[in-house]
């Protein structure tokens, strides 16, 4: 799970609203990029900045993605994504983009949030659903061969 | 298990890749590509070696694949080293 709340440099020259492929781009962030780079880092026992000077972790492709409302400039995206594959630095993951009603208090909410409600995609009732990714891949690449 | 064998398997394996067309899996020899000549996804490349894992009993390490590129011989390489590692 992440949250990232759309800031100006977000939305800047497309008139306040955080669109489909910025969200795609946090979502494999959040996802296949730290998600990578944080078992790299465990597997080789090295920190993050260490890993970065050998190696870029990038997102690739995506199998599908459904768009269903937006986010604007100031609304926070809260980001349910799960691993549906991981081999050989390549990670693909699935899930959907949510937005909470303005004032809703999301670090009270996650601070009793169970395995078992992130595995069967219960969230609460002021949440909405914004987007579905599906099969987004993304691969931890070496420096020298991009 | 020779070069050759080795090089059966993984033709087998790309028969089964609903990605790769078969007809191009006639005349795979050593010199083959598997990107540039068989237009298997760089994604899927990554099923095919993980599958090839399977099929020969071996393991390999992520370092490993970082470097092996995408031909066909490397791969031949690869399933050798693993072989001699066991």
């Amino acid at each position: 799970m992440a949250i990232y709340t759309a800031r100006e440099k977000d939305t800047h020259d497309h008139f306040g609203v955080f669109r489909g492929v910025d969200q795609i781009e946090a979502f494999g962030q959040a996802s296949v990029v730290a998600g990578n780079a944080f078992i790299s880092c465990v597997k080789k026992g090295i920190s993050f900045s260490e890993l970065y000077e050998n190696y870029n972790f990038v997102f690739l492709t995506m199998g599908s993605a459904i768009c269903k409302s937006f986010i604007k400039l100031g609304d926070t995206a809260i980001i349910h994504a799960h691993f549906d594959d991981y081999k050989f630095r390549q990670m693909i993951s699935s899930g959907k983009v949510y937005k909470a009603s303005k004032g809703f208090d999301l670090e009270k909410y996650y601070q009793d949030y169970t395995e078992e409600q992130f595995k069967n995609n219960i969230v609460p009732a002021e949440y909405m659903e914004v987007s579905e990714f599906n099969g987004l891949t993304g691969r931890g690449i070496k420096n020298n061969l991009i | 298990m020779t070069r050759e064998e080795i090089l059966k398997g993984l033709i087998e394996i790309l028969e089964n890749t609903p990605q790769v067309d078969s007809s191009k899996l006639k005349n795979v020899t050593e010199k083959t590509d598997f990107i540039t000549d068989l237009e298997v996804p760089s994604t899927e490349l990554i099923n095919v070696i993980a599958k090839a894992e399977s099929k020969f009993d071996v393991e390999f390490d992520d370092d490993d694949i970082d470097d092996l590129g995408s031909s066909v011989s490397g791969t031949i390489d690869l399933i050798e080293a693993a072989f001699k590692n066991q």
